[in-house]
């Protein structure tokens, strides 16, 4: 046993022997630059979630210590809270409508805004500007602009011929109207796709030009393989946000009405700050991380079959 | 000059430095927090009256020595205490009005200074400050607050105090008085009342054909004069309204027709009582007449407190709010012809309004508060002794019965003879008077309030009976209150 404890210590002498001096030092300096970050994560960041998760096994109400109780914050997610299911679904709907939409609306408008036209840089402009408002002004102009009376959407619908919609009071459209909102903020991943368009080397569609291929051919067999790569990473990100959607919800909605967008965390906001269940909060953002987590996992997964690299990897 | 510091000494000063800032900032104690300990060395008689056990054990001379411009910049010169006060955050203009209350204090009891920290969010500051073990040492609470902190010995419990002062339940608008107690123990002081009265537009009226000078007096007549009132057009959207109900109104039905939301003696949820049920069918029928998608469309423009909102464009008949509604009237709405009347009732009779369910504010001690006889002082002197000028100054209600009529006569001087609202003042104190219902004063009373306003959601748009509705309600809470348990 004692031989077994020592081999350890005795390989990372050896390493630290083969350290030269110069790399030991540089290495020492180097984290003692970094250590107010690295402090700053710890306490801040590793630590929090640690916590959470040793909370999500506790009956906590902030003013008294945490009891433990196992896992039955978790087995009465899924066996009594009346509103679990229905924030998973109202949740699911969004993501799963949501970022598709935007994937396909940003890589669209990326593709137009890639074309020699003139004029292109004001556009780019005002498709991007959108992306930068924050999320609270963006709600209140959208609660405007939706006001089932008198704002601009339904006027623009009355003017065509069509009824008007109650869109965040009507539960039939709360989610789409939402949904309409955060496809607004698309330009932060049409800003991707134009990089990525514009790192598509131009020789590919002179050799698919040769070969006989038209504008759909060149976008089908050059452009598109060659921006899946960004589609993966704004695919991952973007589920990954979608599954933690919550301002612009609970600034025009606060999960009205009849329930329609409850999303998933504002119910985690509910249970932490309104009923102060800390500890079934906590269980509720562990079960999200996980459920994310499988998600990330499951796409990455499939990504070999679909995200193209130019280089190989070796 | 590169000579001058070698990269060791670089880092070590760096390191140095580092580990300096990172002591302040864990181990410094705000100013406010040392200046009693501080002061205590100045001032120890009253300071050991305020603050006996912490102040003597925090040895006075070194605190001192330590902290001595935190000290004097923190509390005005020669007073012993600083109390330090959190409240919700009402806007600059009413946070003034409550600081220059606590001047007014000063000025009579030089040796207590008060610092306010004025928070929207003041229920959550006030939980983390609690469980950090530094609370103010008073501070505005809500009821629902008021029983999960209670219940974990959080509050001070000020029997004695309200005894020693001569003071009985009695003395107290009793709605507010026993949403102060859990578990029959009073934990906090009412502070403001929210005495809701109906306003009434008399141009609608007068428009839609019914006598101004004869409000509704019951549901029956609200209904039928609200069914008087609605106007549509073509395409169905509600052009005019009457009557608007809501979860909240629903509460208040519910005691005006002898239901209530929780059994004490048994410890019940009791949200499906009968009453609620056909208080809440009631509800439901009403709203079907209007269609509630088209209610809630309608109810898309603005608010009251906002410019353009229907009952400023007389499209709406009726507003249930508190006497401060006249300030927003007066605003947007200053060409209006309005009144105020009782909210009704089931029959219409003054006896009834006994029934009326009244909520509000308090104020509380925290147990670990360091100045506790100093809080109490500021609590007295603000909302018992001159509650009055507090409510009239601050806009709400006054929570000590004798001071009605000197609250009425403060606002009538603050907002003159000539207001609209004048000749109203005294509806809304005898709403006042008249109420001892309220929501009841439980742990899980922030997810009692959200479930009911789901089910009510969920029951005016069809989608289950209010029984249903009740049942389940009742099912949830319970369990979530035998968990608190």
């Amino acid at each position: 046993m004692a031989h077994d404890l020592a081999a350890p210590q005795q390989r990372g002498t050896a390493r630290a022997r083969r350290m030269s001096p110069r790399v030991w030092r540089n290495l020492r300096n180097g984290l003692l630059f970094i250590s107010p970050w690295l402090i700053g994560l710890m306490i801040f960041t590793l630590y929090p979630i640690l916590a959470s998760f040793w909370y999500s096994l506790t009956s906590y109400d902030v003013v008294s210590p945490p009891q433990f109780i196992g896992l039955t914050n978790y087995v009465q997610l899924f066996t009594t809270d009346p509103l679990f299911f229905r924030s998973v679904g109202n949740t699911a709907f969004y993501a799963l409508i949501a970022v598709p939409l935007s994937l396909l609306i940003s890589t669209v408008v990326a593709l137009l805004l890639n074309a020699n036209v003139r004029g292109l840089p004001f556009f780019r402009t005002v498709f991007f500007l959108p992306s930068i408002v924050p999320d609270i002004a963006s709600a209140m102009l959208w609660s405007w602009m939706l006001n089932p009376q008198f704002g601009l959407v339904n006027m623009l619908l009355k003017r065509i011929g069509l009824p008007a919609l109650g869109w965040l009071t009507d539960p039939a459209w709360s989610k789409p109207a939402l949904i309409l909102i955060g496809l607004w903020g698309f330009g932060g991943s049409m800003v991707i796709f134009l990089a990525a368009l514009q790192d598509i080397p131009q020789h590919l569609y002179e050799a698919a030009e040769l070969d006989g291929a038209g504008t759909a051919a060149k976008t089908w067999h050059v452009t598109l393989p060659m921006l899946t790569p960004t589609i993966f990473f704004n695919l991952v990100l973007g589920m990954i946000g979608a599954f933690q959607y919550f301002t612009t919800a609970f600034v025009l909605t606060s999960g009205g009405p009849a329930g329609s967008t409850t999303f998933y965390s504002l119910m985690i906001y509910n249970n932490a700050f309104r009923y102060f269940k800390m500890g079934y909060a906590s269980a509720l953002a562990w079960l999200l991380f996980a459920f994310v987590f499988l998600v990330t996992w499951i796409i990455f997964k499939t990504s070999g079959r679909w995200v193209y690299y130019e280089v190989e990897k070796p | 000059m590169e000579d001058s510091i070698t990269r060791r000494r670089f880092l070590q000063l760096s390191a140095a430095a580092g580990g300096a800032a990172v002591l302040a900032a864990c181990g410094g104690t705000p100013a406010a927090n040392t200046a009693p300990t501080a002061a205590a060395a100045a001032a120890p008689t009253a300071a050991a009256a305020a603050a006996p056990t912490a102040a003597a054990a925090a040895a006075p001379t070194a605190a001192a020595a330590a902290a001595p411009t935190a000290a004097s910049a923190a509390a005005p010169a020669g007073t012993a205490v600083k109390l330090s006060l959190l409240n919700e955050n009402w806007g600059e203009v009413y946070n003034n009005l409550m600081i220059n209350i606590s001047d007014d204090f000063t000025k009579k009891n030089p040796d207590i200074g008060v610092e306010w920290n004025f928070d929207p969010d003041f229920q959550a500051k006030l939980t983390t400050l609690i469980a950090a073990g530094t609370p103010p040492d008073a501070n505005t609470i809500r009821p629902g607050l008021l029983a999960t902190l209670a219940k974990k010995g959080a509050l001070t419990e000020l029997d004695s105090q309200v005894q020693t002062a001569g003071l009985k339940r009695e003395d107290f608008i009793a709605s507010i008085y026993d949403s102060c107690l859990y578990n029959n123990k009073l934990y906090a002081i009412p502070g403001g009342a929210d005495y809701i009265c109906m306003f009434y537009s008399k141009d609608v009226y007068r428009d839609a054909g019914l006598d101004p000078e004869k409000p509704p007096t019951t549901l029956d007549e609200l209904l039928a004069h609200s069914q008087q009132i609605l106007q549509k057009d073509s395409a169905g959207e509600i052009q005019r309204v009457g009557y608007v109900p809501s979860a909240g109104h629903m509460i208040n039905w519910s005691y005006i027709f002898g239901g209530g939301y929780y059994d004490a003696a048994g410890g019940k949820i009791t949200a499906n009582n009968p009453a609620n049920v056909a208080v809440l069918d009631r509800m439901a029928s009403y709203v079907k007449t209007l269609d509630i998608n088209k209610l809630a469309s309608f109810n898309s423009r603005p608010g009251t407190y906002e410019a353009g909102n229907p009952f400023a464009t007389k499209q709406s008949a009726y507003i249930f709010d508190g006497f401060w509604t006249y300030e927003a009237l007066d605003q947007h709405a200053p060409d209006i012809d309005y009144g105020v009347a009782f909210w009704p009732t089931a029959k219409g009779t003054p006896e009834e309004r006994k029934n009326y369910a009244i909520s509000g504010w308090m104020y509380a001690i925290p147990s670990a508060s360091k100045n506790s006889d100093a809080a109490w002082k500021f609590i007295r002197y603000a909302f018992i002794d001159e509650c009055a000028k507090m409510g009239y100054l601050t806009l709400n209600g006054p929570c000590v019965k004798s001071q009605l009529k000197p609250w009425e006569d403060g606002l009538r001087a603050k907002i003159g003879s000539t207001n609209r609202i004048d000749k109203y003042l005294k509806t809304f104190a005898d709403t006042g008077a008249a109420a001892t219902n309220f929501f009841p004063i439980l742990p899980v009373q922030s997810y009692y309030n959200d479930e009911l306003s789901r089910i009510y959601d969920l029951v005016v748009r069809g989608e289950m009976t209010a029984q249903a509705g009740l049942d389940e309600v009742t099912k949830n809470v319970q369990a979530e209150l035998d968990k608190a348990a």
